[in-house]
């Protein structure tokens, strides 16, 4: 009996303590809404209302129709996807052979692209800078592409290689004995079986190419190819003067998409974080 | 119809280590031949080799006489069961077994009506729509076969199936895979370290270790004349008893001598070794059941007893050397007591104490 109620105040007592948690991360997300919602009046109003007291979508409004920000949004769109799809490609083949061929120097290679993950990013943005304009690609979306695959690669590699090992190498072998060529063997059972790593590496370079601020500024200064970030910021903030409600406005809408991506793919991305969760 | 013939074949792996090695054989269409040794001689390699997922560093494989070596896995038309049977975890048990004839190109319709008929004969029926993960060991092992006869292979390779299967489970399989090769009558090779399934289930046997080939020959055949020491001390179970010791005496007159054991092999013995010189270095085996209690007159105490059920298993102490002998259920000797023994000179073998090969 008594000991049915302590089990019942630890599990009260966890779940509140985790609700606390979340409130406290959660609300600067609730209050940049809010600020979104409110008209310009209410937004400096001392004391502060809490919930708009005339909520408008005039904000939104004006930054989809009479500022560049939809452009800004798109090419923020095409690097993350482009830059994804890039790390994909890459990393599923690459951490495929990382994982199942033997060569000599490959687990030196494994090891050195661990390396450059080391590296913190801003020590190379010189470097980057010249090896982007020696190639052309400079202002271009494509620079911004590049080089954000550099720096999701090697997690992504890492991340690839421990989901493939532990696919058992049986399951290839009975492919190939069944049939399937090498690249065939590769898709209809390596992928299925690595889908939630690859999930999480996506998510993890999606965000990561469309968080990116430093490098969108370095990289591209035409206005009509800058990411969100560094549009938004150079769009909203002159001088000394922010437009906190299009500016929260845009924040609203920026994090829409990973909130969405989030919540899709939760179930697999569970799996994906807690490593290894394949069995033969 | 398919044989097929190793001829020297050889693997080496990355840190120097000779897995395989000079390993030539000849399987005849329709035989059931069991790769058997202890683990790391180099039978799943040599099997792999033959399917096509590991190639050799020389030596050639062909089917039929055609040779193999450069032909992929899928294309070598070969059916490969797996000791984790390698079910595709993301798969129903029909995609499972579906899996090869997609990869052939069959029509949709003449898979499901194959994947059907195999279904129906694995017993399989009501476990089509099921992941690997929701069935026994048992099930998937019958999946794993069903996947292997799907696509009608011309010859069948086994990679120690029933290891994972409880030793119930395991002896009804292996009547199951005799019958199965029975009714389909192809050539199948056979890993196993368990001499029990080699010896039971093989119309020949081939007995590897340290990557090279000990002994091959039915299973009568390694069983009553291991070629060597290692096939002699492989086979049997309990093992044979081997007594290290020298010759004493030429020709008809040969004794054999290790400390107090004195024996006299049969006149037959001699003419079958040739001429061993005095004073050379041998190696007596005799098996459990060829030791005879209560009769000839080398004194012996029991040492240990051990009742398996059907038969007792006796160690004995014969004049220093440590001997084990097989006797039937209802013996009454005890621990301690003294008894004489003899062996059955007839079915001795001896091997040279050098190189471990069989003099007779």
């Amino acid at each position: 009996m008594s000991r049915g109620w302590i089990a019942i105040a630890k599990k009260t007592a966890r779940s509140f303590g985790s609700w606390i948690v979340v409130l406290i991360i959660s609300f600067p997300l609730f209050w940049m809404v809010v600020t979104a919602l409110k008209p310009r009046v209410e937004l400096l109003q001392i004391p502060p209302t809490i919930f708009p007291r005339h909520p408008t979508l005039g904000h939104f409004a004006d930054l989809l129709l009479r500022t560049p920000f939809p452009v800004y949004f798109l090419n923020s769109t095409f690097v993350a996807l482009g830059t994804t799809v890039v790390v994909l490609v890459v990393g599923t083949l690459g951490a495929h052979s990382l994982a199942r061929f033997r060569y000599p120097g490959r687990e030196w290679m494994a090891r050195a692209v661990l390396f450059t993950y080391l590296l913190p990013h801003v020590v190379i943005v010189i470097p980057l800078y010249l090896l982007v304009a020696k190639l052309g690609i400079i202002n271009t979306p494509f620079s911004l592409i590049f080089t954000y695959t550099a720096f999701a690669l090697p997690f992504g590699l890492w991340l690839l290689r421990s989901f493939m090992s532990a696919i058992p190498p049986d399951l290839e072998s009975a492919a190939l004995v069944d049939g399937a060529s090498r690249m065939e063997a590769f898709f209809d059972i390596i992928l299925p079986l690595a889908l939630p790593g690859i999930l999480t590496t996506a998510l993890f370079t999606f965000i990561l190419a469309w968080n990116e601020y430093l490098y969108a500024l370095v990289m591209v200064s035409k206005d009509l190819n800058k990411t969100l970030p560094v549009g938004v910021i150079s769009l909203l903030t002159t001088g000394f003067d922010v437009d906190w409600s299009l500016l929260m406005a845009a924040s609203v809408l920026m994090s829409l998409p990973l909130v969405i991506l989030f919540g899709v793919l939760q179930k697999h991305l569970t799996r994906g974080f807690g490593t290894g969760g394949v069995k033969g | 119809m398919t044989t097929v013939t190793l001829t020297n074949l050889r693997r080496v792996f990355s840190d120097d280590f000779v897995a395989v090695d000079d390993m030539s054989l000849f399987i005849a269409d329709g035989e059931f031949l069991t790769l058997l040794g202890p683990s790391g001689c180099g039978k799943s390699t040599t099997l792999r080799m033959i399917a096509g997922l590991d190639a050799p560093d020389a030596g050639d494989i062909a089917f039929d006489g055609k040779r193999m070596n450069d032909v992929p896995p899928g294309k070598r038309n070969v059916a490969m069961v797996f000791q984790s049977y390698a079910l595709y975890p993301h798969m129903t048990v029909r995609r499972n077994l579906e899996y090869p004839l997609r990869k052939q190109g069959v029509s949709k319709a003449e898979r499901s009506a194959r994947g059907e008929a195999v279904s129906d004969l694995m017993q399989l029926r009501e476990l089509l729509g099921r992941k690997p993960r929701q069935l026994s060991g048992g099930q998937q092992q019958r999946v794993a076969l069903g996947r292997a006869l799907i696509r009608n292979p011309s010859l069948f390779l086994f990679d120690e199936p029933l290891s994972n299967l409880d030793a119930k489970l395991r002896s009804y399989m292996r009547a199951e895979l005799i019958q199965l090769h029975k009714r389909v009558g192809k050539t199948m090779i056979y890993v196993t370290h368990d001499q029990l399934e080699a010896m039971t289930m093989s119309d020949r046997v081939a007995i590897m270790d340290k990557g090279r080939l000990q002994q091959l020959g039915t299973p009568q055949e390694v069983y009553n004349r291991p070629s060597n020491l290692f096939v002699a001390a492989f086979i049997g179970a309990p093992t044979m008893n081997l007594i290290k010791g020298g010759v004493d005496g030429v020709g008809e007159e040969m004794a054999f001598r290790a400390g107090a054991l004195h024996l006299a092999p049969p006149s037959t013995f001699a003419q079958r070794t040739g001429k061993l010189p005095q004073g050379a270095q041998v190696v007596l085996g005799v098996r459990p059941e060829d030791v005879l209690l209560y009769c000839g007159n080398l004194a012996a105490f029991v040492t240990l007893i051990e009742p398996v059920g059907h038969e007792t298993i006796i160690f004995l102490d014969v004049l220093g050397h440590q001997i084990v002998a097989r006797t039937d259920a209802q013996t009454r000797l005890r621990q301690g007591a003294a008894v004489n023994v003899a062996f059955r000179m007839e079915n001795v073998h001896m091997f040279d104490a050098a190189d471990g090969r069989r003099f007779a």
